[in-house]
């Protein structure tokens, strides 16, 4: 099935806040909509993604294990190709709401393509109300590519989302992925990512927040699969009432690669007594030059610290709000555009209230 | 301002404070000294509210209202604060939002108008300059990778922002080169003066060369067991606490008349 692809330029949009000042894709009534002008970054069906010589040739030689024939069982998606030397000071926004998703609740595929030497910055923000949504993102470095992927997931306190995130990073290239896991009944994010040039590197980074009831599952996989590739990890997460939050971490480097270096860091504070995590890192190293490290740190709030808030006056859950915001405060990097911090920082407190 | 009366306090049911009565007037200095162990730093948190700490017998009042019961930020609103031994990191919460939340906190809590960002920051950058802390370390995280010094003068910043009626320092000389001791100690001295009341908690006597106490109280064992003029604590300093040893079960409560 083909996609109808329509251009709105300074539509008029309902959303009435920070995204309609963006350049931004988002969906109506079925039909994909954007409202930029399209230089060097072009909105594509599905079909043309796999009918392209460079594109679908590219993914194609994605190894089969990962990409799981999705493409064929995607009925509905977009690709958003970057051209060779692609560079724009501002980012493409995607908005997936419970208005676009409502009509459709089949598998939605996004595919982002940076071609050689472009450098894409791609937000993409899921506030889905309806009661289950899947989708599968693939996001693919050419040849000294940079591409900066944030994905923030603030559902409805009904809605399950299972998302499917691969990356791929070819030579010297470089990838930066953040995952914000903000709301939502059930938020399951799985992630691989493929080093597979030489001198590609990833920074994979991400927060989850899980309160209520909601689960929480952040599984990544980090694939060194050629010499000189480099990958850092960390990932923080927050729970309270009775969530219960779920983080596996696995990092591989094939046989007969050098000169690796790969970091793991996975920190959780639980705030309730009924609050759970499991974490676990997970090593398959098959090669010998090779600079590894991983932790895994559970927590409840600090109390040396909360009583030298406290000493100074402030309310025990106005220090609790404080250590929260600064456990959390390293987690939006400066690869997150300028106009889009204020955005994300505001959702992230609201949660921590 | 401060009158504590028999306080005996214990941590995980063991006693720490065996009967302590201590009484600060406004405008006075008071220093307690004594060996490792003795209760000096349990003294300090039971005074500030913590809550590890169960207060078993006797009260603590505060400008004449019992506060035995009051939250430890309460405590610090009505006009206690307690400079710590070992000042706290708090990684990611940057030193001046801190301040102006502790600010305003107790402000709110006094029912004073709280301080929009220009008064606050030509405040904080005022006495912070007085204090000798560097600019930049307002803008880091609290205690975040201060050297021991750097932490002192941060607490003695958040003394004269803050602006309590009682100030208790625990050990606020140790780890300190001689330039630091001296200008924490100018700190102090701006503090002190008239209205406010003083604690001092040390093991040597070079604090107090620089803020020159009213009262030493010696404290062993959880228990006060001499009290005396400046001159105690020279004479401490040149004994040790040694020559004590006899009056330990006969404790010298009697205060000196100032």
């Amino acid at each position: 099935m083909s996609e109808v692809i329509k251009t709105k330029f300074k539509q008029a949009d309902k959303r009435g806040d920070f995204f309609d000042t963006q350049k931004s894709i988002w969906f109506e009534a079925g039909v994909i909509c954007h409202n930029f002008k399209l230089d060097g970054c072009y909105l594509w069906t599905l079909d043309q993604v796999q009918l392209d010589p460079v594109v679908g040739k590219a993914l194609d030689a994605m190894p089969s294990n990962i990409l799981y024939s999705h493409l064929e069982k995607a009925t509905h998606g977009v690709g958003l190709i970057f051209a060779e030397k692609y560079s724009s000071s501002q980012p493409i926004y995607i908005l997936m709401d419970g208005a676009s998703s409502n009509r459709d609740v089949a598998p939605f595929s996004l595919i982002v393509f940076a071609a050689d030497q472009a450098h894409a910055q791609v937000h993409q923000v899921h506030m889905h109300e309806d009661p289950s949504f899947q989708q599968q993102t693939i996001v693919f470095g050419h040849k000294a590519s940079r591409i900066d992927h944030v994905t923030v997931s603030k559902n409805g306190f009904g809605s399950k989302f299972n998302h499917r995130l691969i990356y791929h990073a070819g030579q010297s290239s470089k990838i930066n992925a953040y995952t914000y896991t903000l709301s939502g009944d059930q938020t399951k994010q799985d992630i691989d990512v493929l080093l597979a040039g030489e001198g590609a590197g990833c920074v994979l980074d991400g927060l989850f927040l899980g309160f209520e009831t909601s689960k929480v599952s952040t599984k990544t996989h980090v694939h060194h699969l050629k010499s000189h590739t480099q990958s850092s990890e960390t990932y923080k997460g927050v729970l309270g009432d009775q969530a219960k939050g779920v983080f596996k971490g696995r990092i591989s480097v094939a046989k007969n690669v050098k000169a690796i270096q790969a970091s793991q860091l996975n920190q959780n504070v639980l705030l309730s007594e009924t609050a759970t995590i499991d974490t676990s890192p997970e090593l398959e190293i098959l090669a010998d030059d090779v600079k590894c490290s991983h932790g895994a740190t559970v927590g409840s709030m600090d109390m040396e610290q909360l009583y030298y808030l406290q000493s100074r006056g402030i309310e025990k859950t106005e220090a609790k709000r404080l250590l929260l915001q600064g456990f959390v405060s390293d987690v939006i990097p400066n690869t997150v555009h300028v106009d889009f911090k204020p955005w994300i920082t505001t959702q992230i407190e609201g949660q921590l209230k | 301002m401060l009158a504590i009366k028999n306080l005996h306090a214990t941590i995980d049911q063991n006693p720490i404070l065996k009967g302590i009565d201590l009484e600060i007037k406004a405008g006075q200095v008071h220093a307690i000294m004594g060996p490792n162990g003795s209760g000096k730093s349990t003294l300090a948190h039971v005074i500030s509210g913590r809550d590890v700490y169960d207060v078993t017998q006797g009260r603590i009042e505060f400008m004449d209202q019992d506060i035995s019961e009051l939250s430890v930020q309460d405590r610090a609103a009505q006009g206690i604060f307690l400079s710590f031994q070992y000042p706290v990191e708090i990684p990611g919460v940057k030193n001046t939002v801190f301040l102006r939340a502790a600010l305003n906190a107790q402000r709110k809590a006094r029912q004073e108008p709280t301080l929009d960002t220009p008064d606050f920051l030509r405040l904080v950058k005022e006495k912070a300059k007085q204090v000798g802390l560097k600019a930049e370390l307002l803008q880091r995280p609290v205690n975040d990778g201060f050297s021991g010094g750097e932490k002192k003068r941060n607490e003695i910043l958040q003394l004269l922002v803050l602006d309590p009626k009682l100030a208790i320092l625990d050990e606020t000389d140790s780890g300190l080169d001689i330039d630091a001791l001296k200008t924490v100690a100018d700190g102090v001295n701006t503090f002190k003066g008239q209205g406010k009341g003083v604690l001092l908690i040390t093991h040597y006597q070079r604090l107090l060369d620089y803020i020159k106490p009213d009262v030493v109280h010696v404290l062993h064992n959880g228990q006060i067991i001499k009290s005396g003029d400046f001159s105690l604590a020279q004479k401490l300093e040149k004994n040790g606490y040694g020559w004590l040893g006899d009056s330990i079960d006969t404790p010298d409560l009697s205060l000196p008349t100032v």
